[in-house]
This record gives structure tokens, sequence and C-alpha cells, in this order.
């Protein structure tokens, strides 16, 4: 039987130092406006320290791939049934976070916040087809339908990332981003998810590094969505 | 003298003059109607294409009038129109664009006075959730190192009230 409330976040740091660290400071961030938030960190051993304990409720290192989109692996892992994930390159800035699992509607599995093209590299891929949820946060249930498109967004994935990969008619620097992977899962895979955007304004829900300050409607910033500097991605661990 | 005669068997090549394939007139659009200025694309038959301006105040320009003979004025109007609003949606664009690289540096600097702020221990470290909290929200990096300091301030005072 689930637990009552099991609802949490989950943060995934792996390939990268600056991951890991940039993690702890956005755990730290939810903290200090939601001390009681339950947090499941998926990382390497070799990073962890003790402290990590007492942030984190849960830290999970066994089996986690040494790869750029370890989240793709760790999603369908998730010890909650309701699940924000959150890039490790976001802070959370506002007592509202809260209320984060109230974005979920009942009526849907899984919300993304849109894609704003005009602060995105690739959207477009098509005349007729364009990549319209941002991958790098959402709020999803945890059913069999679920898990499965997570794992298949792993192995799909790796899949486009194999040099013999047929990216079709699409740019092919598409296959970089696991955006891509998703848009096509949900366009074309056959499983049984309700799926939707986060109610308006969304922006608020992940305020991605320059997007117009109108996106707020009004409302402040929940989650920032920074960039991690190049040159801290870099640095040798 | 044999007679010069023509066998009936040879055929006979009709010379016709040949029709230049000389250009075409792509696209073309008002730039000023009223002092009949038109900007158009001209696809010469080498395949090489070229914008021309070309202005007709007195109706002798020749390709003026090879432009007419296949457009209409109402053609010329709608694509003017259409180049209109591709060119504003263009400009539209662009303003977005620069809009948001100044809002990204905006967003970054205050990002990363933030970071910096909680880097000092007595920051990070500080029980203090409500200043720490303003520090998170905080709109501009005036605002961040006024709380900042309020609440290092603070810190000392507790400090000394300790002691």
């Amino acid at each position: 039987m689930p637990k009552k409330n099991n609802k949490g976040f989950v943060i995934v740091a792996s390939n990268k130092k600056a991951f890991y660290l940039y993690a702890k400071l956005l755990a730290e961030s939810i903290r200090d406006f939601w001390p009681e938030a339950n947090i499941t960190f998926f990382t390497h051993e070799h990073w962890v320290t003790p402290e990590d304990y007492k942030l984190f409720d849960t830290v999970i290192t066994e089996g986690i791939p040494n790869h750029i989109r370890a989240k793709l692996w760790a999603l369908n892992k998730t010890p909650y049934d309701i699940t924000a994930y959150l890039d490790a390159d976001m802070m959370c800035e506002h007592e509202d976070i809260k209320n984060i699992f109230d974005i979920l509607p009942e009526d849907k599995d899984i919300v993304f916040t849109k894609n704003r093209p005009y602060n995105a590299r690739l959207t477009k891929l098509s005349d007729t087809e364009e990549m319209t949820c941002h991958c790098g946060f959402f709020v999803y249930r945890k059913t069999p339908a679920i898990m499965d498109l997570m794992g298949a967004w792993w192995t799909e994935y790796l899949k486009q990332r194999e040099p013999d990969y047929d990216i079709a008619h699409y740019p092919p620097t598409a296959v970089q981003w696991d955006t891509f992977t998703m848009w096509k899962l949900l366009t074309y895979g056959e499983f049984d998810i309700k799926w939707g955007y986060v109610e308006e304004p969304d922006a608020r829900w992940n305020f991605v590094n320059g997007y117009h300050y109108e996106e707020l409607q009004g409302t402040e910033i929940v989650l920032y969505h920074h960039t991690i500097p190049k040159d801290q991605l870099n640095e040798v661990d | 003298m044999s007679e010069l005669s023509v066998p009936l068997d040879s055929s006979v090549t009709e010379i016709v003059e040949e029709s230049k394939p000389t250009k075409e007139y792509l696209n073309p659009y008002w730039s000023n109607k009223s002092n009949r200025h038109l900007i158009v694309t001209v696809k010469l038959s080498n395949g090489i294409e070229r914008m021309a301006s070309i202005q007709d105040t007195d109706g002798t320009n020749p390709d003026m009038k090879e432009i007419l003979k296949v457009y209409t004025e109402e053609q010329i109007d709608e694509n003017t129109r259409l180049n209109l609003e591709k060119r504003n949606a263009n400009i539209k664009k662009t303003a977005e664009r620069r809009e948001s690289q100044k809002a990204r540096a905006q967003q970054e600097a205050l990002f990363a006075v933030k970071l910096e702020s909680f880097e000092i221990d007595k920051v990070k470290n500080s029980k203090n959730t409500e200043l720490k909290k303003l520090i998170r929200k905080a709109k501009s990096v005036v605002e961040v190192q006024a709380y900042t300091t309020i609440l290092l301030m603070k810190e000392l005072e507790s400090a000394e009230e300790e002691q």
C-alpha cells in the first residue's frame, strides 16, 4: 500500500561534478521554503558526502550510468507516486513550491511546461511538427504506462545517439536532445497515457533563463532554470 | 544544262525566329507604388537570380512593361502585402531574440549575485530562513545585496549577544 502523501522531488546528477554541486544548491533552496519536502537524489557514490544524507531523504547511487542524460535512466525508479522531476540547474525561489503537486490535474498522468521558441535552440522539426514540451521539468504519476514511457525515453535516446541512427527528415542536430525523443514517443508511441501542459502561467514553475518576465503574468518565479557556465562543466572532477 | 531540281524526299527545315529565354520576373512588389518603384527578383536563363529595383515614372521602362505583362497590379499589391507581413514578422522575431538576450544577461547577473551571497558561510549556515527566502526571491542585484547585508548584520548581532 503506498504511503500517504507519497509525493516528492527527483534530482539527478551524473557525468559532470558541476551537476552534483548545483543539485545540492537546488535541494538547499527547496528546503529553505519547504523543510519537509521529500527529495530523492540519484548520483554517483564517489561524489556523495555524509551531509548529503541530511539534505536528501534518499540518495540512490546503485547502477546509475555515467551519462549526461542519466535522468532518463532514473525517472522510472522514482520512489514516489507523484514525482516532480527537476533538472539540477534549477533553483527554488518561492514558497509556492509547496503547491507543486497540485499542478498535475487528476485527469492527467504527466504535465510539462511549454517550450518558448524565442528562447530555445530548436523547437520546430518541420513545417507541421514542433517540440512543444520542455523536458527539464515535469510532474508525473507513477502508473505502469508512465513507467514504460520513461523506460522507453532512456532506451530510445540511446538508440538516437547511435551513429547509424536514421534521423529521417528531421534536423540532424535533434539527435542530441532528449526533448526530441520524448516528442517522438508522445507523438508516435503507443502509450496509454494522458499528458498535458501545466496551466498558465506555466513559466513560473520552470522559468528558463532568457524568458520574458511577461510570461509570469504578474505571478512570481517558483523555480528558476539557469545555465551552468561551460567552464564549470568542463572542470575535472 | 540540266535543270536544277530538288529531290522530292528532301526535308525542309523551317527557320523559326528563336524566342529568347531571357529573364523571368519573380515576386515583384512595390517599394513605393506612388513613385512606380518595384523590387523584383530577376531569374536569368543561366539560373542566376538577382534582386532588381525598377522605377518607371513615365511608363517607358522595358522591365516594368515586361513585368506588367506577367503580373496584374492586384497581384503586385498582394505580393507587397505578403512581403510586408513577412518583414514585420522578422522584425518582431529579431526584437524578441534581442529582448531575450538582454533578459538572459540580466537574469544571469542576478542569479550570479544570489549564488555569491549563498557562498558566504554566514549566509549559507544562517538559521534566519525568512531573510534567506528574501534573498532567494530578490528581483534585483541591489535587493540581494541589501538583504544579504541585513542578514549578516543580524548574524553579527546575535554572535555578539551570545558572547
